[in-house]
C-alpha cells in the first residue's frame, strides 16, 4: 500500500511514538511490530508531524529515531500533532465544505441539499462528483452525531440545519490554553485553539492588515505561529506530554467512569504475557505526576477485585452496558485507594504496617515540611528533638520503595511488616555505598 | 469520537484557503504557505495536487471556490463537553472573570468531573485556588505581564520572613506535581521566581519595564548515569525523565548509559530523583553529584550501627 501522510487509526502510530519518546535506542531492526517497511512509514509520518523535533544517531548496530525535547521549554504539547492527521476520502471532504455552506444559516430537505449541491456548487467543475442520497444520509447523521448538524422532523419530511453555537472561544481562551497542556484530554483544547489560531491566519486579518488578536510583531507578522512562543506568559514545568498519544484511552476510560458503565478492555502485559481481554468496572483514572504513568483503577468485573491496569497498556476497548449497583461495588475501591501508596491493592484485605524514622536537625524544618507534603497516607509525628516519625498502613509497602530511597543519609530506623522492604533497603545501601566510594573509578 | 478528521490540519489549511478564495486573493503561492503554515511537512504534496486536479471539489481552475460563505463549523458535542468540564476545574477562577453562568452550556454534560481524576502522588501543600486573594494576585500578574508594568510584592520566604520586592514579571509556571503556580521575573543575574502561594500583597505599580527585558537561559547541566535494567528500571526511568532532553545507549544486555540536561536550579529536586532508583542508577557525571551522593550514603550508614538495630 502506498505511503500516505494520513492514518486510518492511531494505534500503530502510538506504539511508535511512544518508543520514540520514551527510549530512542532501537533501530531500525529491532522493531518487530509488523515490517521494516511499516517502520520506515510510521517513522516517516512522525518525522512529518513532529518535524525538527525528531532527532536520529548513527550507533554501531544502526541508526536510532528518538524525539527528544525540554519539557519546560515545551509550552504547546507538539505530540497532539498527530491527532490531526486523521486520513479521509476525496467525497469527505468535499462533502464537508458543501454541506457547510449550503447550511449556513438556512435548512433544507436531503434531496434539496443533493439538488443545490448539483446545481450550484458541483457545476463549476469539469467532472463532477456525484453525490448519491445514501452517502449524503450517512454523512449527515455522521455529523448529527458530532453535534455539528441538526435534524428536524416537519410532517413526513426531515430538514437538515447547522447546530447553533452561541459560544464566544476567545472568552475562555486563556482557561483553554492552560488545560489544553494541563488536562488528560488536552488534545480537545488543541482543536479549539487551533479554531481561534485560524482567526490569525492569512486572509482573517482587519481592514489595516493586523491580527485580530493583536498578536503581531513590528512588521505585522502575526506572532501565532504554531511553534511560536513568543507572546505566551504560561509555562508548565514537571510536565509530562508522552500521556497525549493516549488520549483515545483516557477518553474511553473517563466515559465509563462518567456514565459508570463497564469497559471491555485488551490490554498487554510487560514481558511475554501476550494481551489480555478482561471486562471490569472503571472507578478512577489514577495520574501520576512524578512518574509519567496513569493508570486505571478498577474492578474485575467477574471476581470483584479491585486492580489497577497502565493506560498506555491498555490497546483497545469500547464502552459496555450500565453497572448495576455502581456506587455500591466500587466502597471497595473507594476503601482500597486511602491505603494505597500508588496503584498496587493485589493484597487488598491485609494491611502492612510501616514506620519510618527520620532524622532531623535544628533548622531543617524543611524537611518536616517534606514528609508532609510527600505523605500520601498515613501520619507524621515527632518523636524527639531530632527525629520525626512516619507511620502508616499500607496495602503494598515495597511501592514506596523509591520515596523511601529519597531520604537515604538521615533514616534512623525502619519497621515493616514486608520483609522485601528490608532486603531491598539493605542491597541497595550496600550496592550504593560501593558505587560511590572509589572516586577514581571515572576519573 | 476523538480522533476524526473535522479536527485535522488538512481541513484546517482548507478553510483557509476557502477564505481567501471568497475574498478573491487565493494564489498557488499563498496556498503553499498556507499549508506550510497550518499542516504537515509533507502535505502540500498532496493537499495542492488535490485541490488543482479537482479531486477535491472546492476549488476551481481559477482558484475560484463556488462557496458563498466562510466556512464556520460550529462546535462539536465534544468540544462543548470539554469546555464544561474545564469550567468545572476550580483553577478555571484564575482565567475567567467572571467565570460564564454556562447559559450557552448549561445543558451540556461534561466529559469528567474532576473527581473522576485521582492525582495520586502530587504534593499535599499546592496552592488554595478557592483564596479570594490568590486568585485577585493572579490576575494582577496576569496584567503586569502583559502590560510589562512592574510590581511590588511582599512576599513569604523560606524563613517564614516577609520580604518586599520590585519584581519585573514575564511568565507563571504552572507545577503539576506541586500543584503551584510562580511567577517567574526578569532579574540581572539569573531568573527570579517567586510562589503565588507565597504571596502576602501584590500591587501594580505605574513603572513599566522595556518588551526587551527576557527571562535569563537558565543555566545547564549534563547529568550522566548507568541504569541497570531490573525490576522495569529502564521503563521506569525513561518515563520518570521523560520531560528532560535525554539521550540513551544501551551498553549490553542489561545496562543503559543514559544522558540528560538539567536546569543547574534544579540540582536537589534531580539528585532526589536519582536517589529513588537506588542502585539501579549509578551517576558517573557530573562529579559535586556523585560527591552528594557519596556524603548520603555515608551518612546513612553512620545512622546504622548495624542492620539488626536499623530493622528492629
Amino acid at each position: 500500500m502506498a505511503y500516505s501522510e494520513l492514518i486510518k487509526n492511531f494505534d500503530n502510530i502510538r506504539g511508535y511514538m511512544r518508543d520514540f519518546f520514551l527510549y530512542g535506542f532501537k533501530t531500525r531492526e529491532e522493531y518487530d511490530r509488523k515490517s521494516a517497511r511499516s517502520y520506515d512509514n510510521e517513522r516517516r509520518r512522525i518525522q512529518s508531524y513532529l518535524g525538527s523535533l525528531i532527532s536520529f544517531r548513527q550507533t554501531p548496530s544502526g541508526k536510532n529515531a528518538f524525539i527528544s525535547l525540554e519539557g519546560r521549554s515545551v509550552t504547546h504539547n507538539p505530540l497532539y500533532q498527530a491527532f490531526k492527521a486523521k486520513s479521509f476520502t476525496n467525497k469527505d471532504i468535499t462533502l464537508h465544505f458543501l454541506l457547510l455552506d449550503i447550511l449556513s444559516g438556512n435548512s433544507y430537505s436531503l434531496k434539496d441539499i443533493l439538488r443545490i449541491m448539483d446545481t450550484e456548487y458541483l457545476t463549476a467543475f469539469q467532472n463532477p462528483i456525484s453525490f448519491d442520497e445514501s452517502t449524503l444520509r450517512k454523512k449527515l447523521k455522521e455529523y448529527e452525531e458530532l453535534g455539528i448538524v441538526v435534524s428536524e422532523k416537519c410532517g413526513k419530511s426531515v430538514t437538515y440545519r447547522l447546530s447553533e453555537d452561541e459560544i464566544c472561544l476567545t472568552e475562555y481562551k486563556e482557561a483553554i490554553r492552560f488545560f489544553t497542556e494541563e488536562s488528560p484530554l488536552g488534545v480537545i483544547g488543541s482543536y479549539l485553539e487551533a479554531r481561534m489560531q485560524a482567526a490569525c491566519l492569512p486572509g482573517r486579518n482587519d481592514e489595516n492588515g493586523k491580527c485580530p488578536t493583536g498578536r503581531n510583531d513590528e512588521n505585522g507578522k502575526c506572532l501565532s505561529d504554531k511553534n511560536d512562543c513568543a507572546g505566551e506568559y504560561l509555562t508548565f514545568k514537571n510536565h509530562y506530554i508522552m500521556n497525549a498519544y493516549d488520549a483515545e484511552i483516557t477518553e474511553l476510560i473517563l466515559q465509563g467512569i462518567h456514565e459508570k458503565r463497564l469497559l471491555e478492555i485488551t490490554s498487554f502485559s510487560r514481558g511475554d504475557a501476550g494481551v489480555k481481554q478482561q471486562t471490569v468496572i472503571p472507578y478512577k483514572l489514577y495520574v501520576s505526576t512524578q512518574g509519567g504513568r496513569n493508570y486505571l483503577f478498577c474492578m474485575d468485573a467477574d471476581n470483584l477485585r479491585p486492580y489497577s491496569l497502565r493506560v498506555d497498556y491498555i490497546q483497545k476497548g469500547k464502552v459496555g452496558e450500565v453497572c448495576a449497583d455502581y456506587d455500591r461495588l466500587l466502597k471497595v475501591c473507594e476503601h482500597a485507594g486511602e491505603h494505597m501508596w500508588g496503584v498496587s491493592c493485589a493484597k487488598y484485605r491485609r494491611y502492612e504496617h510501616i514506620e519510618m524514622d527520620i532524622l532531623v536537625g535544628t533548622d531543617e524544618a524543611f524537611i518536616v515540611r517534606r514528609l508532609e507534603r510527600e505523605k500520601r497516607c498515613g501520619t507524621v509525628s515527632k518523636v524527639d528533638e531530632e527525629t520525626y516519625r512516619f507511620s502508616a498502613d499500607v496495602l503494598d509497602a515495597y511501592e514506596m520503595m523509591p520515596w523511601i530511597r529519597t531520604f537515604f543519609g538521615r533514616i534512623k530506623a525502619i519497621r515493616c511488616d514486608n520483609e522485601d522492604v528490608k532486603n531491598q533497603l539493605k542491597i541497595d545501601m550496600v550496592k550504593m555505598l560501593k558505587q560511590y566510594e572509589d572516586e577514581n573509578a571515572f576519573s | 469520537m476523538l480522533f476524526h478528521e473535522i479536527y485535522g490540519c488538512y481541513y484546517r489549511a482548507v478553510v483557509q484557503m476557502l477564505n481567501l478564495a471568497i475574498a478573491g486573493g487565493l494564489t498557488e503561492k499563498k496556498m503553499y504557505e498556507i499549508v506550510a503554515e497550518t499542516a504537515f511537512e509533507e502535505s502540500s504534496l498532496i493537499m495542492i495536487p488535490a485541490l488543482k486536479k479537482q479531486e477535491w471539489q472546492l476549488l476551481d481552475e481559477n482558484l475560484h471556490t463556488p462557496l458563498k460563505h466562510t466556512p464556520d463549523m460550529p462546535l462539536t458535542i465534544l468540544e462543548k463537553r470539554w469546555l464544561k468540564t474545564i469550567l468545572l476545574d476550580k483553577r478555571v477562577k484564575l482565567f475567567l472573570e467572571p467565570v460564564p453562568e454556562n447559559t450557552e452550556l448549561a445543558d451540556t454534560d461534561p466529559l469528567f468531573f474532576p473527581e473522576d481524576i485521582v492525582y495520586f502522588d502530587r504534593y499535599a501543600d499546592g496552592d488554595d485556588y478557592d483564596d479570594p486573594a490568590y486568585i485577585a494576585n493572579f490576575r494582577l500578574i496576569r496584567q503586569a505581564i502583559a502590560e510589562r508594568r512592574k510590581l511590588k510584592v511582599t512576599f513569604l520566604n523560606s524563613r517564614e520572613q516577609k520580604r518586599c520586592e520590585i519584581l519585573e514579571p514575564v511568565q507563571l509556571e504552572y507545577s503539576d506535581k506541586e500543584d503551584k503556580f510562580r511567577v517567574l521575573c526578569a532579574d540581572r543575574q539569573s531568573i527570579k521566581t517567586v510562589n503565588l502561594g507565597r504571596i502576602v500583597q501584590c500591587e501594580l505599580l505605574e513603572d513599566t519595564f522595556p518588551e526587551n527585558v527576557r527571562l535569563k537561559d537558565r543555566e545547564k547541566k549534563v547529568l550522566k548515569f548507568i541504569l541497570t535494567d531490573e525490576r522495569n528500571a529502564l521503563e521506569r526511568a525513561m518515563m520518570k525523565f521523560s520531560h528532560y532532553k535525554k539521550e540513551v545507549e544501551r551498553r549490553d544486555a542489561e545496562n543503559y548509559l543514559v544522558t540528560l540536561e538539567y536546569d543547574a536550579d534544579d540540582e536537589t529536586d534531580v539528585l532526589i530523583q536519582i536517589l529513588s532508583f537506588g542502585s539501579y542508577i549509578e551517576v558517573t557525571a557530573p562529579d559535586e553529584m556523585r560527591e552528594e551522593l557519596r556524603k548520603r550514603m555515608e551518612r546513612q550508614m553512620a545512622l546504622i550501627d548495624e542492620f539488626a538495630t536499623f530493622f528492629p
